[in-house]
């Protein structure tokens, strides 16, 4: 189904536990790329919607941003109607999908590629398609790390031998838990998975009090002028930080 | 594999993202393959065959259509024999004659292939655009 010589990517944001920074990393990709009309971010998150509030910047373009209902008429997840939107992605001449995925929709990926489908026959599909898969893991720190590290060794274990998983240290949550970042990074390093970090901001400050509130009115590069020089400044360290 | 007009017919309506009467067809053609292989086999199979996409969300659909199917059929067999056998229709009193031709009615005209066309089948675009673009 591949048209063009590169395959298209589809990137999975993905952690089941809640508040982990999904929709935060997947804002900062998205004004990172704001002008790239080939890449595209699609809200998997049928119960909070964050990513299609947020990323209202991307909505004044064709195919720049979308959402998937993996609900079906009884409201439970149909974890294989997930395929089928791939399969619809892979037909637009986009190059780079981003899937946001809430964290109900998260809980069903492991399930997805173990029970549905096994990671070999989940490389058939990516094969079938001429596109390329890659999972790209939150975790958090504090009270949240534990939940996460368990999430992220379930994906490892689902896909991390046929496919590249990426771990996304969400560096503000870190702050005050030294040893939990030192042991998220040797895990994913007896795992052989890259690690990226984003979102270095000191919490519950005015600076991080206006890039929140920009970022909540869905405003793009654009909307963070309003806020000031410092908060401008701060925040495309913030997207430059992001390598995706 | 397929008969040659009923697959010309699946084809235009799969090309036209047409819904009504296409479950029919994919269950006419391609009952095996959706019942021994795996959704994603099924779906490469039928899409090899027809040389037009036939997704895995479709091929969920009709497998789920097609265990609705079976167990019509099973079930009208069994109503069918329980009541339609001579020994039964012989014990029969006229109180009991009237229920047993009222159900025998109700089955007049039944076919177990409805359960293929209703109509709550899903809209084929999964993806909903901000900018109101369709897929």
């Amino acid at each position: 189904m591949e048209q063009s010589g590169v395959p298209k990517k589809f990137n999975f944001i993905i952690q089941a536990k809640g508040g982990a920074g999904k929709s935060f990393l997947t804002y900062l990709i998205a004004v990172k790329h704001e002008e790239d009309d080939s890449r595209t971010f699609i809200d998997v998150d049928s119960s909070t919607k964050t990513s299609t509030t947020q990323l209202q910047f991307l909505a004044k373009k064709e195919q720049r941003l979308g959402e998937i209902d993996l609900l079906d008429s009884y409201r439970k997840i149909a974890r294989d109607r997930l395929f089928d939107s791939i399969q619809q992605l892979a037909l637009l001449t986009n190059a780079v999908f981003y899937l946001d995925f809430g964290a109900p929709e998260s809980e069903q990926v492991p399930a997805l590629l173990t029970i549905d489908l096994d990671q070999e026959e989940f490389k058939q599909f990516e094969q079938f398609l001429g596109v390329e898969f890659m999972f790209h893991v939150v975790v958090a720190g504090g009270t949240a790390y534990t939940s996460c590290v368990d999430y992220l060794m379930k994906i490892y274990k689902a896909v991390g031998n046929v496919f590249p998983v990426v771990v996304w240290i969400n560096a503000n949550t870190f702050q005050n838990f030294p040893q939990q970042r030192e042991e998220c990074l040797s895990v994913a390093k007896k795992c052989r998975m890259a690690v990226e970090s984003f979102g270095d901001i000191e919490p519950n400050t005015d600076l991080a009090s206006k890039i929140i509130s920009n970022i909540e009115r869905g405003e793009g590069s654009s909307g963070i002028l309003s806020a000031g020089w410092f908060a401008k400044t701060k925040m495309e360290k913030l997207v430059k930080a992001i390598n995706i | 594999m397929a008969d040659g007009e009923d697959r010309q017919r699946l084809i235009f309506l799969l090309e036209n993202d047409m819904v009504k009467g296409k479950f029919e067809l994919l269950h006419k053609l391609f009952v095996r393959e959706v019942k021994e292989l795996s959704l994603l086999g099924a779906s490469k199979v039928i899409s090899a065959d027809l040389g037009i996409q036939v997704g895995i969300q479709t091929m969920r659909t009709l497998r789920r259509k097609c265990g609705e199917f079976d167990r019509m059929r099973d079930m009208r067999s069994t109503t069918v024999q329980r009541f339609g056998s001579e020994s039964i229709k012989e014990e029969l009193n006229d109180n009991c004659r009237e229920g047993y031709q009222s159900i025998m009615k109700e089955m007049d005209g039944f076919k177990p292939i409805d359960v293929f066309s209703e109509t709550h089948s899903k809209p084929l675009s999964l993806i909903k655009w901000a900018d109101k673009s369709n897929s």
